[in-house]
């Protein structure tokens, strides 16, 4: 009997742990979906006009996104192809061209600066790249989509270099014996066979890197000016989240200006969405393919 | 001569690569602990944060200790509420559309952005719920952030193994959950620690979601779970973004980067302890 | 002892077992021969429903002892139908530990008591001679050999009827094969035993009667002698040929 109590007892708060996320996660969809209706139905296809402004509290406001959905999406771009050519040079790098206990040491130390919070990498972004920027390219100050990109190409690195490793470890093990067998150099053998391989598997880390890329907030918001408006590469720029986490503390609960942040929140976790269903469809593509 | 020099180019750019991105790797960490450690002193670990404007002069420690209780608080509900999770996804209901939508619904939850965690919690639980600004309020934005973290790795754990334990066991006629109060759970408890861990430490160095929802620039050590609460990196962003202080800023960084560093490295020596331990274990 | 009337199983949309009708007699060892991927060991799993966990669908008709499994609690149903894997898992506690585990869920004993079940089903599982000095050591430290009679002696902890065992001796050398072919003879006097072989070899030391199958159907079912001798089906013959 009283076993079955246990027993109880211990599914009970399992089925619990396990309904409490799926609530949290509607919750939060159905929350910002309604917040976010107010927007949609008064203002709608205003806000996605591309000559229309962000100018939320001026007399006569505008809610224009245009130019924060392109930001957001040109910092995320860059900062992934920055990401994507390092990482893998790194990857390919930690693979073949250092001894085995060396790579190990520096791959996990890498993988350690993934935990270097959000802000310290705004921070350093800006006591490092802003400053240096102000001074060599004659921007009035050194906040620019370029810094941003830089900044959050750095971010991104850890993941990129960890999961490439992981498949240049994986086609290694597949091809390279009958590679050396047929005498090819170490570079044919990664530029030839190895690159290919992987080749699916980088576009699927590229699109979740790109993923990230979209929701980071901290270190963008520090670095890129805060300008919403249309991004040129050394120019200031605004991103989604950024704007959400600058401006949200100074409007009132209830007031359109909130709704259009929400909307603009749902505008991003589309993006995501589509990004999350492009990688997994190549992915499942890939899968395809290899059997 | 021609495709040797090719090669030769090639495994030079992969180098110069590996050796750039290295090298930034290693900057990130020695530039803030070199620009921060003159900062770095017994009063300023201690001391509450003093001077015109607040922080220009004094210590750290309310932000180091609100940090703790944050991420104390959060890893604790998310990381359980993740275990949890993982747990059902592992050894319960192998079909059914209920396990989709809790797969789904973790899967979703870590893409979404850590300010509209912080954004959810700033109207609804605020707003609507009426909750103050508080340690429990931040504390829940955090915590619902950590979930998705934790139920990825420790599903992974679980399964790596658990899988064959709880086969074995079920065959014998017990329940899964004797296997997994007395088999499962204690075998893999030191990793599920360490991810909570970890977890704890990605909740300490969060901003976007404490920002409106608890995180303030003064106050003292939360008493009640409804009081405000100083946090590291949010101090770190009001210096920096204020222009209160770029030496305490720098100091403040480094106190929060080898906060979070010991934690890590603490994890990764277990770690590598448990493995070695394990290796005996077979011998 | 165990009737089984139009059983088929599969994962999803695939169907692996087709239309399997078989009655098993009680207190023998029956062998399940054939192909590797034939479906030997996902018929074992139908027998005590560990195929549902493993995400599979059972359908059709099973008795043991003329009470219908679908509908019995899969605890009970584990209790009284026990298998043993084809890799050998030792628990990562003790011997001792290993076998008070099972034993504790399933009954209330008293120290002493649980000391000389133990005891008694290591005699029984022909370990305890070789455990006996050991019994608080790991039980990884265990040869492939003992964890899989340590495996066998957890499955009698439970007190079952019917005991599966699924390729039990693949995974391990000549002697350690016969020390469990020795114990399985045994152990028939008191369980009915099903053992999964794909060495035709085995089946013809240890079985009564033998189960062949193929692509998922029972092609047949024959006396230990007559199945060597004069085996229904041309497969069989074969297969019986190459041994």
């Amino acid at each position: 009997m009283r076993r079955k109590f246990c027993n109880l007892m211990g599914k009970s708060i399992i089925l619990f742990t396990a309904f409490g996320v799926v609530f949290l996660m509607f919750l939060m969809l159905f929350h910002i979906l309604s917040e976010s209706l107010l927007a949609f139905t008064e203002i709608g296809i205003h806000m996605f006009l591309p000559d229309a402004q962000w100018r939320p509290v001026s007399e006569n406001p505008q809610y224009g996104l245009m130019p924060v959905i392109a930001g957001t999406l040109y910092v995320s771009g860059l900062a992934v192809s920055a990401a994507l050519v390092f990482g893998i040079g790194c990857a390919v790098f930690l693979s073949f061209y250092v001894p085995k206990q060396i790579a190990k040491v520096l791959l996990s130390f890498i993988e350690l600066a993934a935990g270097i919070p959000s802000v310290i990498f705004g921070f350093i972004g800006l006591t490092v790249l802003v400053k240096w920027f102000a001074g060599h390219f004659g921007m009035a100050a050194g906040q620019s989509v370029l810094a941003a990109s830089i900044v959050l190409g750095i971010m991104l690195l850890p993941f990129v270099v960890s999961t490439c490793q992981e498949s240049i470890q994986h086609a290694r093990n597949t091809y390279e014996l009958a590679a050396l067998a047929l005498g090819f150099s170490r570079e044919m053998l990664i530029v030839r066979i190895i690159l290919p391989a992987i080749s699916k598997g980088i576009v699927a880390s590229a699109m979740m890197a790109f993923g990230r890329g979209l929701g980071e907030t901290m270190a963008v918001m520090m670095v890129i000016g805060n300008s919403p408006i249309y991004p040129k590469l050394l120019g200031r720029a605004q991103t989604l989240p950024a704007l959400t986490a600058l401006e949200m503390g100074s409007i009132e609960y209830g007031s359109r200006h909130l709704s259009v942040l929400y909307a603009a929140n749902v505008i991003l976790l589309v993006i995501l969405l589509l990004t999350m269903v492009c990688g997994h469809l190549l992915h499942r593509r890939a899968l395809q393919n290899e059997t | 001569m021609k495709r040797k020099l090719k090669h030769m180019l090639a495994g030079l750019v992969f180098c110069l690569l590996g050796i750039f991105t290295a090298g930034v790797t290693l900057f990130l960490f020695l530039y803030v602990f070199y620009k921060g450690k003159d900062v770095i002193s017994l009063s300023f670990l201690l001391e509450e944060p003093a001077g015109v404007p607040v922080g220009t002069d004094g210590g750290i420690f309310p932000a180091l200790a609100g940090s703790v209780y944050l991420g104390g608080l959060s890893a604790l509900m998310g990381g359980l509420m993740g275990i949890g999770c993982a747990v059902y996804l592992s050894f319960y209901s192998p079909n059914g559309r209920f396990r989709s939508m809790v797969r789904v619904s973790i899967q979703g939850l870590s893409g979404i952005p850590s300010i509209l965690f912080g954004l959810v919690a700033y109207t609804f639980l605020i707003y609507q719920l009426g909750m103050p600004r508080s340690l429990l309020c931040a504390s829940v934005a955090v915590a619902a952030m950590i979930v998705p973290f934790t139920a990825i790795r420790a599903k992974k754990i679980l399964d790596e193994k658990g899988r064959e334990y709880m086969s074995n066991s079920i065959s014998l006629g017990l329940s899964r959950e004797y296997t997994l109060g007395r088999l499962i759970l204690p075998v893999c408890l030191a990793e599920l620690i360490e991810t909570t861990a970890l977890g704890m430490a990605y909740g300490m160095g969060a901003v976007a979601p404490i920002l409106y929802t608890g995180a303030v620039m003064q106050s003292k050590i939360p008493e009640k779970l409804t009081e405000p609460f100083m946090s590291l990196p949010y101090h770190l962003y009001m210096l920096v973004n204020n222009g209160f202080s770029l030496e305490y800023a720098y100091g403040t960084a480094f106190v929060l980067m080898a906060f979070l560093l010991c934690i890590h490295l603490i994890c990764k020596v277990i770690s590598y302890f448990m493995d070695k331990k394990n290796c005996n274990r077979y011998s | 002892m165990i009737d089984i009337q139009g059983l088929k199983a599969g994962f999803g949309k695939k169907e692996i077992l087709h239309n399997i009708q078989l009655h098993i007699p009680a207190d023998q060892i029956t062998a399940i021969v054939g192909q590797s991927g034939c479906g030997k060991t996902t018929f074992l799993k139908t027998l005590n429903r560990i195929l549902e966990d493993e995400g599979g669908y059972i359908q059709g008709q099973i008795l043991i002892k003329d009470k219908n499994i679908m509908g019995m609690p899969k605890e009970q149903l584990c209790k009284m139908v026990g298998l043993v894997f084809q890799q050998p898992i030792a628990f990562p506690f003790s011997v001792r530990r290993n076998l008070s585990y099972v034993l504790k869920y399933h009954n209330r004993l008293t120290k002493e008591q649980l000391e000389t079940r133990i005891v008694e089903t290591l005699k029984k599982a022909r370990l305890y001679d070789e455990v006996k000095e050991h019994m608080n050591q790991s039980a990884l430290k265990l040869s492939g050999g003992q964890k899989q009679r340590l495996a066998i002696a957890r499955s009698l902890c439970a007190e079952p009827e019917v005991l599966l065992l699924d390729e039990p001796c693949s995974a391990l050398d000549m002697k350690n094969t016969i020390a469990i072919e020795e114990l399985l003879l045994e152990l028939k006097k008191q369980y009915t035993i099903m053992v999964v072989t794909h060495n035709l070899a085995q089946a013809q030391r240890i079985a009564d009667s033998v189960i062949f199958m193929d692509q998922g159907k029972v092609l047949e079912m024959t006396p230990k002698e007559i199945f060597f001798r004069e085996p229904k089906t041309q497969l069989a013959k074969e297969q019986i040929a190459y041994m």
